[in-house]
């Protein structure tokens, strides 16, 4: 992946995160800035590049993950030194 | 300072909710904090917020921060964003660092469909912990 198409990656994924941060929506100012720093990116990539972020942001959404943590809460009083949770 | 978020449900019921909690260690290094916390040395509990009570919940989701106890709000979010966008095509569970803060994320399969969206909520949950 070239040095835009890796930039071009972290800026859209700091976007959207900063948008659920935000609970939705940056203030206008902010959120034109970073499209714009996003524009740049993707017209600095060639063809086969822009496909394959296009393929990439497609399949993001399925992160392998397991179907059970094996974890349970544990109750801490303030003040003591135990972690908040432990192996099923 | 090691922070926490769970996403749990109940055993019984199937109530869920977001608990959060903040350790403190009353100390503060210019790196990375050393790698026992939070395993072996989570710190001393000093502030929590509770939506559905311990014990014996289960953890569906949960997001480890560490750093120094004076780290402010914006070095935390700044980093939590910056090892989000390094790690997000990975399976999970992440882990990294960014600067000098430590993160571990990991969630069932049920809500890493919605990863973004359950992280954000776990990280807001420990926001309120770090003022």
């Amino acid at each position: 992946m070239s040095v835009e198409a890796s930039r071009y990656r972290e800026l859209l994924s700091a976007l959207l995160l900063e948008r659920e941060l935000a609970g939705g929506a940056l203030p206008d100012e902010i959120e034109s800035e970073r499209v714009e720093a996003l524009d740049e990116c993707w017209w600095a990539m060639t063809n086969p590049e822009q496909e394959e972020i296009e393929r990439s942001m497609a399949t993001e959404a399925r992160i392998e993950a397991p179907s059970d943590l094996g974890a349970q809460d544990v109750e801490v009083e303030e003040g003591k030194h135990v972690l908040p949770r432990k192996a099923a | 300072m090691y922070l926490t978020a769970h996403h749990v449900q109940a055993p019984t019921g199937g109530a869920e909710g977001i608990n959060a909690f903040r350790y403190e260690h009353g100390k503060e290094w210019d790196g990375l904090p050393p790698e026992d916390i939070p395993d072996r040395n989570p710190g001393r509990l000093v502030k929590q917020t509770i939506v559905v009570p311990p014990p014996g919940n289960y953890v569906r989701s949960y997001l480890d921060v560490v750093t120094s106890d004076a780290a402010s709000p914006t070095e935390i979010r700044q980093a939590f964003v910056t090892f989000v966008s390094q790690v997000q095509l990975h399976s999970f569970p992440w882990s990294g660092h960014f600067g000098r803060v430590r993160f571990r994320v990991e969630m069932d399969q049920g809500l890493a469909g919605a990863w973004r969206h359950e992280i954000a909520e776990l990280y807001r949950a420990i926001q309120h912990l770090v003022v």
